[in-house]
């Protein structure tokens, strides 16, 4: 199983610019937007997830971060445009551990999507693994693709728990992605 | 607290790091075990303006440059090479012709690394696939190796690296710098099995 590694960082106040489900402005109803979502069990990181943020790698842009929504460990946007987006940070806090960001790095395509076409983009579900690292590096951890929780039932999660896309031409267009699953 | 380890590992190679393979100006400063190596490196798509964030007072050259790891003996290079792993380090340009002073005898090109952001809390690196040998003899005074062409997508992952035979243009540019007359041996890259 491949693991994606990645860079954390502690801090007592970390910039969470971008944070949240901010759509550079973008209608919700646009219909060139695309949702993009995954999911990321903490169960046995320092936080639970707070936030993620999604990088766009392709078209260039002078703003590339992504602010996605998160809810038990799964985030999601609905406002990217066509292009290329990868998971670029996760960010959470406890009271006894402080502020973490968890930075995966710029380089893979595996948390990875292209967007060629508005719709509807699973990233995947993943779990978090500590990696040990020497007392002066950086402390690491990867994140491993699991098979559980599906696409399906994660959509259905967020069709329950978010009133807003719930009211929203997503609506139709998430029922009719976990139907054609369910097949 | 663990965070600044990017900065401090980051200052530590720009304060202590053995120094890379050093530019050659003139063939007479070899000595006479030695050689200058010719060669090239290409980003395929290049870097976009901005797509590489060198923040701060930064010591080193790290702008559009690949640090190509050198060794004597084919190894994996580590995911986090250590200090001493930049001993020897070709810094090649992407795009221009280099021309480094080294050993008389075979090397290897171990991987590359791209420092893509310095700078902030963390620094972001690209790894280059290696395992290239650089077929330089006793004897030698001057091989020419090629251009490693990496071909990358938007995630830089890498979709095709060749060695391509430019020699014809590199050796006007060794003339240029060398003076005429000076033989500049063709000997490319070869990928080898690890």
């Amino acid at each position: 199983m491949k693991t994606r590694m990645g860079v954390l960082l502690l801090a007592g106040v970390l910039a969470l610019a971008g944070c949240g489900g901010g759509g550079h402005g973008r209608d919700i109803n646009d219909p060139s937007n695309s949702l993009v979502f995954g999911y990321v069990d903490m169960a046995d990181a320092p936080t639970k997830v707070t936030g993620a943020q999604i990088r766009q790698v392709a078209p260039p842009t002078d703003k590339p971060y992504w602010g996605t929504d998160v809810k038990d460990g799964l985030f999601y946007t609905y406002y990217l445009p066509p292009g290329s987006y990868q998971l670029a940070t996760l960010h959470g806090s406890s009271f006894l551990r402080g502020e973490h960001q968890y930075n995966l790095g710029r380089q893979g395509g595996d948390t990875g999507v292209r967007i060629d076409k508005p719709g509807i983009y699973f990233l995947g579900a993943y779990k978090y693994k500590t990696v040990k690292s020497g007392m002066f590096e950086q402390s690491k951890f990867g994140i491993e693709r699991v098979p559980t929780p599906r696409e399906a039932e994660l959509l259905q999660k967020l069709l329950d728990s978010d009133a807003e896309l719930k009211n929203s031409v997503w609506a139709d267009k998430i029922r009719q992605r976990i139907a054609r699953l369910k097949k | 607290m663990r965070a600044p380890a990017a900065l401090v590992a980051l200052l530590a190679l720009a304060a202590c790091a053995p120094a890379p393979r050093a530019p050659l100006t003139s063939l007479s400063a070899l000595g006479s075990d030695e050689v200058v190596v010719v060669g090239k490196v290409e980003l395929v798509p290049a870097l976009r303006k901005g797509e590489q964030k060198i923040r701060g007072m930064v010591v080193g050259n790290f702008e559009n440059t690949v640090y190509l790891m050198m060794d004597e003996k084919l190894r994996p290079l580590p995911q986090d090479p250590r200090i001493a792993d930049y001993a020897g380090r070709i810094e090649a340009r992407f795009g221009s012709t280099f021309f480094v002073r080294s050993k008389a005898a075979p090397s290897y090109i171990l991987g590359g690394i791209l420092f893509l952001e310095i700078g902030g809390q963390s620094q972001e690196k690209i790894y280059f696939p290696g395992g290239f040998q650089v077929a330089a003899k006793p004897g030698d005074r001057a091989v020419y190796v090629g251009t490693l062409r990496y071909q990358r997508d938007e995630f830089f992952e890498f979709q095709r690296i060749t060695v391509v035979d430019e020699y014809k243009e590199a050796s006007a540019e060794f003339q240029a710098r060398f003076g005429s007359g000076q033989a500049l041996r063709k000997a490319l890259m070869v990928r080898v099995k690890q």
